[in-house]
């Protein structure tokens, strides 16, 4: 199947859904559910999936507070000439930044001057400025706010929206990104941090491919990563700098190593569409309706139930699926690392208690290692038979 | 032999040796640092730098180590000399009958010492004797040391020459690390680090060489675990393994003629996943040491021509209870050979660091998982199982274990007030899997 | 995670019930605890939004501000929380004297003579984000201000100081001042879901106790009686979380509707009062389960029997909290906002040991917790088939033999400890026992090393051995100044990578 094929086939996917782009951190929460065919596709074919989960019953979503304090605390950064970012990037990174002449990509700013923002639209604004940047263009700006750019995942171009920054400076591009959690006493949240760290190598990446298509050295996109925050429980931005060429090497085997979505795609059954999502004034029947069309399309797509799925919005319905399989993975990974290849609930519990002889390698180590845990249970099980002293 | 460009391997670790002892006797730095490789004679220098020391008449030099092993291992190297060594050790410690004979003189208490030249301790027992006071002391293992363990002895000596492994396993707590990780001079950070930081223009010097790690280990190790880079002290062809011909083909006997070649062999088990305790891996491990055993193997060095015998021979593994089941099944096989049970070393990571063996089987971490974790992808768990030997290293595992790297997600937490590690484990990890597949022997 | 707790969840998944992991109850639970819960903006830990609060389940206080990012409103509800939370670690000022065993007074090193705290203030919240969110509020008030551009209260910063110790406890580890209702069900109980489903309270007790489900928290048609786990499960997912960060559909279905109420109201000049009333509906409505959980995990929990060691953690919290109070009555409370190298070490050494403490203390209080080390191979259960008392062997020097009992024991599963490993016998922990062979049909032979006059396990016995013992420590020798190896050359600038 080609890519046309494919493409088209992923727009038969997606059938009556708008489609969105995508950013950088649901580009990193589909790595982090490495070899799910399901988000794989869903995110190949721009769905919009937390409506469509709350469409599946599991309702999701970000809080519109943690949405206006990111917006005010950005604000903050780039007010007044952008003086606290100049502040910052002069004492972390020792640019000798004086002044910013920014250019904003965004929609609104985009529909504002031409009418239009559609995803090409952006992607080559992006493109032309920055080729101008990299090209010491005098005319060209300094820093682009809220570019486009694009990236191969899984043989299919995801269009990336980036809430990170890139400013030019002797003749390299470097990330700025602005979280709105904060750094108390020092001491950013650090499953937070390494979040926003993904996210960034994630822009990065597609930052580098981007130049690359335009002629220029990869090179020339640094990897080291501003990354600006509340300082304790003000509004104040405090800097922290963290050379995060590791995380984008690391980023770029796992996309290396992501199946080819054509392939995924081809083995669906033939025909699968989601449906439109019901209007506010639909009613009952009419949710009910696309509500069983968009479960029978989604449960056509495998899975891969693991622990890092709770990120992601569909974790409700995948793991309804997963328990009604019985398969081992619905106790958690930890546990299930210890079942093996052995993949449900009573087949493991069978093993163990010896009801059942083991056939494999995996189901002897299961039997012998879950075996052992259910004889103690057992004998715990009865209080007569717990520790005691003879004659007691 | 073939020659090698610029000086030897031991002039340029003498020279290294001779530069760092002048900088101590000089008393210039507060700090000196000295990055030692696995292998690299660390002990060898510490033994150099404590007899000149000893010789020129100075005051008391204390040995700072981090186990009572490593103590009595280093006490043993000093002793049987001109000067007089000290050991200061815990209530609960037993002296070894060979060193109480060979005249180290044994204590409770630093004022007893008294007339010791050098006085050897782990840091714990230091951080106990209250009274004295040291113009200079030698801090062995300061990779491994924590920053508090650090803090607890620091005061007593006035100067430090600090030493260490910058590869092995980085310091841990099964206390909450969350209340002082990401702060400048956490507890958990090693005493290297911490050196590094309150002493910037401090000297360190890097020892050049491994003496223990053959050519065929030394690039690989190097590259894979290390900033730094160090070669191997031997040449090539130096060190060799003679294995009679084994009429039978037999995996073990392929891997162990293949370890005999090329200094690896990486024995893949088919693909599956299953608990830790995988019996075929135990198998497969009590297998290869009753093989090679039993064949009659021969090792080459600088020194001569000795028979590879159980002692010869060490299991790493990475979990304890991995460790129970390979004992048990190698002890079998000792048992129908007339061999006692225990002659065959088996231990952890963490156990096994600072010992080396002629030849080491390790079981791969990452083997019969579905999904790597922080903890099994740690460089300096690999980096301390592969840096054991002399000869040769065969590590056994599952196949798989390149789908669990490309599909492992990352998302550990990162402390952005700390540095981010020098080798990333991941990395470290696909490194050593694209040289080891090179050396792959299907079981 | 251990082959027992795996095997107990498999259990649990596939009888759709709860499986309990432990005998007896491993956390003190006190007379008079007080139970709090807690909302923030989702994104601003410094925002609190409401707090529910009391100290019986029937007896709830709730406090809320209508703008959660108005910092006067937000101080003036603070302050009420702050006075309320006061009151009730008033009741715990009593202190005894403490004697030795003559009935002599004991006395510090600085003098004075030895108090106790007769009891302890015992804070319980619904899950561990919001008991870790307490160091966060604590933090944020402790050093507030009674002047300046927005004074306070001085009962802020009182309370900003209470929380910072206790929140400095619960830091160390098997401290029972500041609980959370979902460790408090994980110590005793395993589910059949994941573990980041665990950290849901709802979901959690529905596996352990399915009919806790209140009707009036759905709509009619749906039935909350004669549920199994699973079922009950699927309805408290639904309902609205437990905090500290509201979920999001909350955030824009209620919340952001009702704090735009209250902002439109004040702006058209009705009585704040008034105007905080959908604020205060909607945190009403959706902290309630969340408050009926925590009080009705206390109570599961209240059901099993005290273990042994419990008390003895309680007396540190008590000393703990003497020392506290006794400050706060000195006026001398002072925390440092940076703590020190040595500060920092001093605190890592008392979470170690009260992290080795516990694991140990709760494996030989509890047979089914040892059960967990014995199914890891850090324990070994069987039977005694042979004592003999007059066994000789080398002794420490090698030149004398001396007695030492030797043991054989038929172990119930394989022993995977190796020969020459130490082991402690759980039913007296001076006892130990060094393994010397294990025979091919698994028999393992001890010497006794240590204990050797105490009663040792006879002949039929079934006993069990650990390859663990109670930790034992000595004073920490840390110095009183930072040592040169310490210092850095300039101060430590926050922010810099």
């Amino acid at each position: 199947m080609t890519t046309t094929g494919t493409g088209g086939v992923l727009a038969v996917i997606r059938g009556g859904m708008p489609a969105g782009a995508l950013d950088a951190r649901r580009i990193a929460g589909t790595l982090d559910q490495p070899g799910c065919a399901r988000r794989q596709i869903l995110d190949a074919a721009a769905i919009p999936i937390e409506r469509l989960a709350t469409l599946l019953g599991c309702p999701s979503g970000q809080s519109p507070f943690a949405i206006i304090r990111g917006n005010v605390f950005e604000q903050r950064v780039f007010d007044n000439g952008m003086a606290e970012l100049i502040a910052l990037v002069r004492e972390h990174l020792d640019h000798d930044l004086t002044a910013v002449d920014q250019v904003d990509l965004s929609c609104d700013q985009l529909t504002e001057a031409y009418g239009r923002a559609d995803n090409n639209l952006r992607v080559a604004e992006t493109r032309r400025h920055l080729s101008a940047m990299l090209s010491g263009d005098p005319s060209g700006r300094h820093l682009l706010r809220h570019p486009m750019t694009t990236l191969d995942v899984g043989g299919v171009t995801a269009y990336l929206e980036a809430d990170a920054f890139s400013f030019v400076h002797g003749g390299q591009l470097t990330t700025v990104e602005v979280k709105s959690f904060a750094a108390i006493d020092g001491v950013p949240d650090p499953p937070k941090s390494a979040a926003a760290l993904t996210q960034a190598a994630v822009y990065i990446a597609s930052l580098q491919d981007t130049i690359t298509d335009l002629g220029f050295d990869p090179s020339r996109v640094s990897t080291r990563v501003l990354l600006i925050l509340p300082r304790d429980f003000s509004l104040t931005p405090a800097g922290f700098v963290r050379d995060i060429a590791p995380t984008v090497r690391r980023l770029r085997r796992r996309l290396a190593a992501l199946p080819a979505t054509t392939a995924l795609v081809a083995a669906l059954p033939v025909g699968l569409s989601l449906p439109a999502l019901p209007s506010k004034q639909a009613t009952e029947d009419e949710r009910e309706h696309a509500r069983r069309a968009a479960a029978g399309t989604v449960s056509a797509m495998p899975r891969r139930f693991r622990d890092g799925c709770i990120s992601c919005p569909l974790f409700r319905y995948c793991r309804t699926e997963a328990r009604a399989a019985d398969e081992v993975t619905v106790i958690g990974s930890v546990g299930a690392e210890l079942c093996g290849d052995v993949g449900t609930v009573a087949e493991v519990l069978s093993l163990a208690r010896g009801a059942r002889q083991p056939t494999t390698p995996a189901e002897t180590a299961v039997a012998m290692h879950v075996g052992r845990a259910a004889a103690v249970a057992a004998r715990h099980a009865d209080p007569t038979s717990r520790p005691s002293l003879s004659g007691a | 032999m073939t020659s090698r460009p610029g000086p030897s391997p031991a002039d340029a670790h003498a020279a290294v040796v001779d530069e760092v002892w002048e900088r101590f006797a000089a008393a210039d730095d507060r700090v000196i640092g000295v990055y030692s490789p696995p292998g690299a004679g660390k002990s060898s220098l510490v033994r150099t730098v404590a007899a000149r020391w000893a010789t020129d008449g100075r005051p008391q030099l204390p040995i700072v180590t981090q186990t009572n092993n490593q103590a009595d291992d280093l006490v043993s190297q000093l002793s049987g000399t001109t000067y007089r060594v000290g050991r200061l050790h815990a209530s609960t410690y037993k002296p070894r009958a060979q060193q109480v004979a060979a005249g180290v003189a044994f204590s409770e208490t630093v004022a007893a010492l008294q007339g010791c030249d050098i006085v050897v301790a782990p840091a714990r027992k230091w951080a106990y004797s209250i009274q004295g006071a040291w113009e200079a002391a030698v801090i062995d293992e300061v990779y491994q040391m924590r920053s508090d363990d650090l803090l607890r002895v620091a005061d007593r000596f006035g100067r430090v020459l600090a030493v260490g492994d910058p590869g092995q396993l980085s310091p841990f707590t099964i206390g909450d690390e969350r209340l002082v990780r990401g702060r400048p001079l956490s507890p958990l950070a090693t005493a290297a680090d911490t050196l590094r930081l309150t002493h910037p223009s401090a000297p360190w010097r890097a020892l050049p060489v491994s003496w223990r790690l053959p050519p065929s280990a030394a690039t690989l190790v190097s590259d894979a675990f290390y900033i730094r880079p160090f070669q191997a002290g031997t040449a090539e062809g130096e060190r060799q393994l003679h294995c009679p011909p084994r009429s039978i083909d037999r995996a073990a006997n392929r891997a162990l003629a293949e370890a005999a070649r090329t200094g690896w062999a990486f024995v893949e088990l088919t693909e599956a996943h299953l608990p830790r305790t995988d019996p075929e891996v135990v198998e497969v491990i009590a297998d290869l040491v009753d093989t090679i055993i039993g064949a009659g193997v021969r090792a080459t060095d600088e020194q001569g021509v000795t028979p590879i015998g159980p002692g010869s021979i060490a299991v790493g593994v990475a979990h304890r209870d991995q460790r129970g089941h390979v004992t048990t099944a190698i002890d079998r096989g000792l048992a129908a050979r007339g061999l006692p049970p225990g002659s065959v070393v088996v231990d952890t990571a963490n156990r096994l660091q600072g010992r080396q063996f002629e030849l080491l089987i390790a079981w791969h971490p990452l083997s019969g998982r579905r999904d790597a974790t922080a903890f099994h992808l740690e460089a300096g768990r690999l980096c301390v199982l592969l840096s054991r030997h002399r000869h040769a290293c065969l590590v056994v595992s599952r196949a798989g274990i390149r789908d669990q790297l490309d599909a492992h997600p990352g998302v550990e937490p990162v402390w952005l007030g700390e540095e981010p590690p020098a080798v990333d484990g991941w990395e470290a990890n696909l490194t050593l899997l694209d040289r080891l597949e090179e050396h792959r022997v299907a079981a | 995670m251990d082959p027992y707790l795996a095997y107990q969840r498999l259990v649990a998944a596939e009888t759709h019930t709860a499986q309990p992991v432990a005998s007896c109850r491993h956390v003190h639970l006190s007379t008079q605890p007080l139970v709090l819960c807690a909302y923030h903006l989702a994104g601003d830990e410094g925002a609190p939004v409401a707090f529910l609060y009391g100290r019986s389940p029937d007896a709830a206080n709730l406090v809320v501000v209508g703008e959660p990012r108005n910092r006067s409103l937000r101080f003036r509800m603070l302050e009420r929380l702050a006075a309320d939370v006061e009151r009730y670690l008033g009741r715990f000022w009593s202190r005894r004297a403490v004697v030795d065993d003559r009935g002599r007074q004991k006395y510090d090193p600085d003098g004075r003579p030895r108090l106790l705290a007769i009891d302890a203030p015992q804070l319980i919240v619904p899950n561990s984000g919001t008991a870790d969110w307490l160091t966060t509020l604590a933090r944020s008030t402790i050093w507030l201000r009674t002047d300046g551009d927005y004074p306070v209260d001085a009962v802020l910063p009182r309370f900003g100081a209470h929380l910072t110790h206790l929140t400095k406890r619960r830091a160390t580890g098997g401290s029972a001042n500041i609980v959370a209702a979902t460790e408090l069900l994980d110590l005793h109980w395993v589910t059949g879901q994941t573990d980041a489903e665990d950290a849901n309270l709802a979901t959690r007790l529905s596996w352990i106790d399915p009919n806790w489900l209140e009707p009036s928290w759905f709509s009619a048609a749906t039935s909350v009686r004669g549920l199994d786990a699973i079922a009950a499960a699927r309805l408290a997912e639904v309902l609205p979380g437990a905090g500290p960060v509201p979920d999001p559909t909350w955030d824009v279905n209620e919340l952001e509707p009702a704090v735009n109420t209250y902002n439109r109201a004040v702006s058209a000049g009705v009585d704040p009062a008034a105007a905080v009333e959908a604020v205060t509906d909607a945190a009403a409505d959706a902290l309630a389960p969340t408050w009926a959980a925590t009080w009705r995990a206390i109570e599961l929990s209240r059901g099993l029997p005290e273990a042994a060691s419990v008390s003895r953690r309680w007396e540190l919290d008590r000393q703990a909290w003497t020392w506290h109070i006794g400050r706060v009555d000195a006026e001398r409370v002072w925390f440092r906002r940076f703590r020190t190298a040595i500060q920092s070490a001093r605190l890592l050494a008392q979470s170690e040991a009260a992290a080795a403490t516990l694991a140990a203390d709760m494996a030989f209080d509890d047979p089914l917790v040892m059960a967990r080390a014995v199914a890891d191979g850090m324990a070994i259960e069987g039977i005694v088939i042979e004592r003999d008392d007059t066994h000789r062997r080398p002794g420490p020097s090698a030149r004398r033999m001396v007695t030492r009992p030797l043991i054989r024991l038929r172990p119930h599963e394989d022993c995977l400890q190796p020969i020459g490993t130490t082991l402690t016998w759980s039913t007296n922990t001076g006892v130990e026992l060094e393994i010397t062979n294990i025979a091919d049909d698994g028999v393992v032979t001890l010497t006794v090393t240590a204990g050797m006059r105490s009663p040792l396990p006879e002949v039929g016995d079934d006993v069990c051995l650990a390859a663990f013992s109670p930790p034992r420590y000595y004073p920490d020798t840390l110095p009183t100044d930072v040592p040169w190896t310490h210092r850095l050359p300039a101060p430590p600038d926050e922010g810099v990578a």
